[in-house]
């Protein structure tokens, strides 16, 4: 236990004093800000006098130049875990510090525990401190405070954050544990980062409107069409992300987005907010997979790492 | 005898009747032809001043001008009288009586006319201007513009008249006490504020109601939701309450104000700007420093810089 | 071979890598306080013995014990008391020295309060004091290597294994190195295993080598009776080259006086034996009739070794 917190330092030391680090935090603090900004330009519309949920409106308003804050995240997560995840054990092997490592006496996980821990921690850091800033300007400029459910939305979505970088984290670390070279291993993580975030949505919509057409008057077709395309976009980790972050930032109507809706239900509906209960009940399912994806990735790491050989050449 | 003696005269007088019906009918017809030859030579026909209006009576209300618009024409006549050979006009003088506390002038154009030179046979189209210069009661009120000629020894003239009616006025006005037409409010809280309600109409306005126009959760209410009667001249100080909701965004909200009775309305459109309760300017001003110290003294403690 | 005399005993020690035997029935006892020297060219198996012996991996069959652990079975207590410098030994090149030694020590649990002494101690030892806050970026491939042995000697090991400590230095650092070996030795009574395949360089400090062939110990022992046993004794070898050769000529030299064997190969023939007989050679040639075209004779038994089992591979 001890060697995981020695490794677990020493790894956060090296974060915190590496360039990629800085980099990324300037490059999520300058997001985070001007998407506030422009948050701050376009709240009064959004918000109306009414709305109950004033305060995440800051998190989830963007503009017509730049998009609002959940967006970027979106964007920036899976960065952040690739970049502090890909040459956990590749760069280590290959620089021949982790047969030196090894050679000490600590248990072979305590260097990836450490490593993964590290990385969480980081990723935590940046996603906190930046959405605790926005909430401290949001709270000076806008002046109404949040309730006491919308902090603990907020705490959730960080907490979904969270696994969602532990998630690209786990994810590169197998390629860092599989790849010899550490350019293969980023570009392999980025690689499949595009494809489910830019491709598979394409892909789907082709699948579906393969399968039905789009043009199609009968709103059954029309219901299939969207189901199929849905069904196949969910494979990707982010459309879940995106799903849950959503449905948990904007209580009104949140949920209805990732929905096929028809006409008649929708004209019965009054559209009021869900109690945070409703909304984590509602993605709960993201929620689990996203968890769970996070565990499974960095299991299986985990476990090919502690059966490798590790050679100094 | 007798009879005969009594029945001639009848006789006569018959006859006498017929004879003169059949001796008189030629005569008649050739009467009848000497008459209209007779008249265009022995009477000649007069000069004349036509007046036409179409609105002769005009409402307005008091301090307002009346503009009543009419045609002159000056018919000339055969034989108009004082014109030398070869000039087709005549000048005419034009006077106007109007009430007491006004005054009213016949204008051309946009100039006034004290005097106007009328061509032969030709309409001209003139205006009277009628200002109360004084506040008037409500009523009718005649003004008569008078064409004399200006001839001498000529006494040729014709009038026109008008009715001017002023009917009452109603007017509120509505302000703000301090005249400023921006203030600032906290959310959450009663706010209170004072507009001035004051009739400036010359009689008095009757059951004036309160209204307003927020943004939507506002709660606005009037110290004084209708008013029975406020007497011309008076001045009313209102208090309005303002609450925007705790979840109101700090920044710049119009609102509109009406004061309305049956005749008369005023409205004010007022900023109010919704401050940040100052607490929650400190709290998020401190968030952020902590936030930022924890950044720096992690990396102060972790970074090897 | 008792216990208390031998640090590492490996026994009937193989292991496989997709069926394929690395390491071939191994076994091999070291005592303590000696110098040995696993030989045997590139891909022999010295690595793999050496991970099985820290318990970085799993021996197929058979058993290694360090100092009474078992290597498989208790890698932490043979990693407490065993360091190990891998063949391409690397450090945090971010990190000073001395943050590099801290590192090491703290994996190996030593007070942090002694740490700061050690540090100076064991680079005071290596010649790095002047160092100690330099990156380690800086320093270059002989100095890396001293730092190495610093790293080593942090956590006072009993065994120190060092795979091919020379490898890629020029001599004048290898030599030094070797010096430091020695002196280590000497000193502190740290028992030493050295693999290498430069033999020429090896033989200075380790009076008992142990050749590794193709996952086989074909020989161990002191370098010249290991010569001996494998060539059939002779410590010298006069290698002949004649104008032709007959079997004639092979009897009469071996009948010679010291000699041990004769081979032929190609024109060449080979005489070993146990004294410089070159004078004896020359005559026999001269009266036989014979035209010596060259002859040469070579001392050193662990240059044929390599040339006959190294070589080859």
């Amino acid at each position: 236990m001890r060697s995981i917190l020695t490794v677990y330092r020493k790894e956060l030391t090296d974060h915190f004093s590496s360039n990629k680090f800085l980099v990324l935090l300037a490059l999520i603090y300058i997001a985070g800000l001007s998407s506030t900004y422009v948050a701050l330009q376009n709240i009064r519309e959004s918000a109306s006098g009414l709305s109950k949920h004033v305060f995440l409106y800051l998190f989830t308003t963007g503009g017509d130049v730049l998009p609002s804050f959940i967006t970027f995240i979106i964007f920036f997560i899976p960065i952040i875990g690739i970049i502090f995840g890909f040459d956990a054990i590749n760069s280590e092997k290959n620089s021949g510090n982790l047969s030196r490592v090894l050679s000490q006496p600590i248990y072979r996980d305590s260097v990836i525990n450490g490593k993964f821990l590290a990385g969480i921690t980081t990723l935590s850091i940046i996603i906190t401190s930046i959405v605790f800033i926005i909430s401290g300007i949001g709270l000076f400029s806008i002046g109404v405070p949040p309730t006491s459910e919308e902090i603990l939305r907020i705490f959730f979505f960080i907490f979904i954050c969270i696994f969602y970088g532990g998630f690209w984290m786990g994810l590169s670390i197998l390629f860092s544990v599989i790849m010899e070279k550490t350019a293969a291993s980023i570009l392999t993580a980025i690689a499949i980062w595009i494809f489910l975030m830019f491709f598979l949505p394409i892909i789907a919509n082709a699948i579906a409107n393969a399968v039905v057409s789009p043009e199609s008057a009968s709103v059954a077709d029309q219901v299939r069409n969207y189901t199929i395309e849905h069904s196949i976009s969910r494979i990707s980790p982010s459309t879940l992300f995106t799903e849950a972050i959503v449905i948990l930032l904007v209580p009104v109507g949140g949920h209805l987005l990732f929905r096929p809706l028809l006409e008649a239900e929708v004209s019965q509906m009054i559209l009021n907010p869900l109690s945070i209960g409703q909304s984590l009940i509602q993605v709960w399912p993201q929620l689990v997979v996203i968890v769970a994806l996070a565990i499974i990735c960095f299991a299986i790491s985990y476990i090919i790492f502690m059966r490798q050989e590790i050679r100094s050449t | 005898m007798e009879t005969i003696k009594r029945k001639l005269p009848v006789f006569f007088i018959i006859l006498t009747l017929t004879l003169s019906i059949v001796l008189m009918i030629p005569g008649m017809l050739f009467a009848q032809e000497d008459e209209a030859t007779e008249e265009e030579i022995v009477e000649p026909e007069p000069e004349e001043l036509i007046f036409d209006t179409k609105l002769p009576k005009l409402q307005a209300k008091d301090g307002e001008t009346f503009t009543f618009n009419f045609d002159v024409a000056y018919k000339a006549g055969d034989e108009p009288f004082g014109i030398e050979e070869g000039k087709s006009e005549k000048t005419f003088d034009i006077t106007v009586d109007y009430p007491a506390g006004w005054i009213a002038a016949v204008a051309s154009g946009s100039t006034e006319a004290p005097a106007i030179n009328l061509k032969f046979n030709s309409r001209e189209s003139l205006r009277l201007m009628a200002i109360p210069l004084v506040q008037q009661e409500p009523g009718e009120y005649e003004l008569k513009a008078t064409f004399k000629s200006a001839v001498e020894g000529d006494t040729l003239e014709g009038s026109i008249e008008f009715t001017a009616v002023i009917t009452a006025t109603y007017e509120i006005s509505l302000t703000t006490k301090t005249g400023r037409l921006s203030t600032e409010l906290t959310s959450g809280k009663d706010n209170h504020y004072k507009l001035i309600l004051e009739n400036k109409s010359s009689k008095s306005v009757e059951n004036i109601s309160l209204s307003s126009t927020e943004p939507e959760g506002w709660q606005v209410s009037f110290d004084k939701e209708k008013i029975e009667s406020i007497e011309a001249g008076e001045k009313i100080e209102i208090d309005v309450t303002i609450n925007p909701p705790e979840k109101t965004i700090a920044g710049d909200y119009m609102m509109t104000f009406r004061a309305s009775s049956e005749n008369s309305n005023d409205n004010i459109e007022l900023r109010v700007t919704v401050e940040t309760p100052t607490i929650w300017g400190i709290v998020g001003i401190g968030i952020i420093v902590v936030v930022i110290i924890g950044v720096a003294v992690i990396f102060a403690r972790l970074g090897r810089r | 071979m008792s216990d208390n005399n031998n640090i590492i005993i490996a026994k009937d020690l193989s292991k496989k890598y997709n069926e394929h035997l690395v390491v071939d029935n191994l076994n091999l006892a070291i005592k303590k306080g000696e110098i040995f020297g696993l030989l045997g060219p590139n891909g022999a198996g010295k690595s793999t013995v050496i991970l099985m012996a820290l318990g970085l991996t799993e021996p197929s069959s058979g058993s290694i014990n360090v100092a009474g652990f078992n290597s498989t079975r208790e890698p932490l207590k043979v990693k407490r008391i065993t360091g190990y410098l891998p063949e391409k030994v690397g450090f945090y090149d971010d990190m000073t020295a001395k943050g590099n030694l801290a590192y090491t020590s703290e994996l190996n649990n030593i007070p942090y309060r002694e740490t700061p002494k050690k540090i100076d101690e064991v680079l005071e030892i290596v010649g790095l004091s002047k160092n100690k806050n330099q990156l380690v970026k800086t320093f270059s491939k002989g100095m890396k290597q001293r730092l190495g042995i610093a790293d080593v000697l942090i956590k006072d090991p009993q065994l120190v294994i060092f795979d091919e400590p020379t490898e890629g230095l020029d001599l004048k650092v290898a030599n030094q190195i070797l010096q430091t070996i020695l002196d280590l030795n000497k000193q502190k009574n740290i028992t030493f295993l050295l693999s290498s395949h430069q033999l020429n360089l090896m033989q200075r400090v380790c009076p008992r080598v142990g050749i590794l062939s193709r996952g086989k110990l074909i020989g161990e022992g002191n370098v010249e009776n290991l010569g001996r046993n494998l060539f059939g004794g002779g410590k010298y070898r006069i290698e002949l080259e004649l104008e032709k050769v007959t079997g004639e000529i092979i009897e009469k030299l071996k009948k010679l006086d010291k000699v041990v064997n004769v081979n032929k190969v190609d024109n060449q023939l080979q005489v070993v034996c146990d004294k410089d007989i070159r004078q004896d050679i020359s005559r026999l040639i001269t009266d036989e009739g014979i035209l010596m075209t060259r002859m040469n004779m070579k001392q050193d038994a662990l240059e044929e070794i390599y040339l006959k089992y190294f070589k080859e591979e």
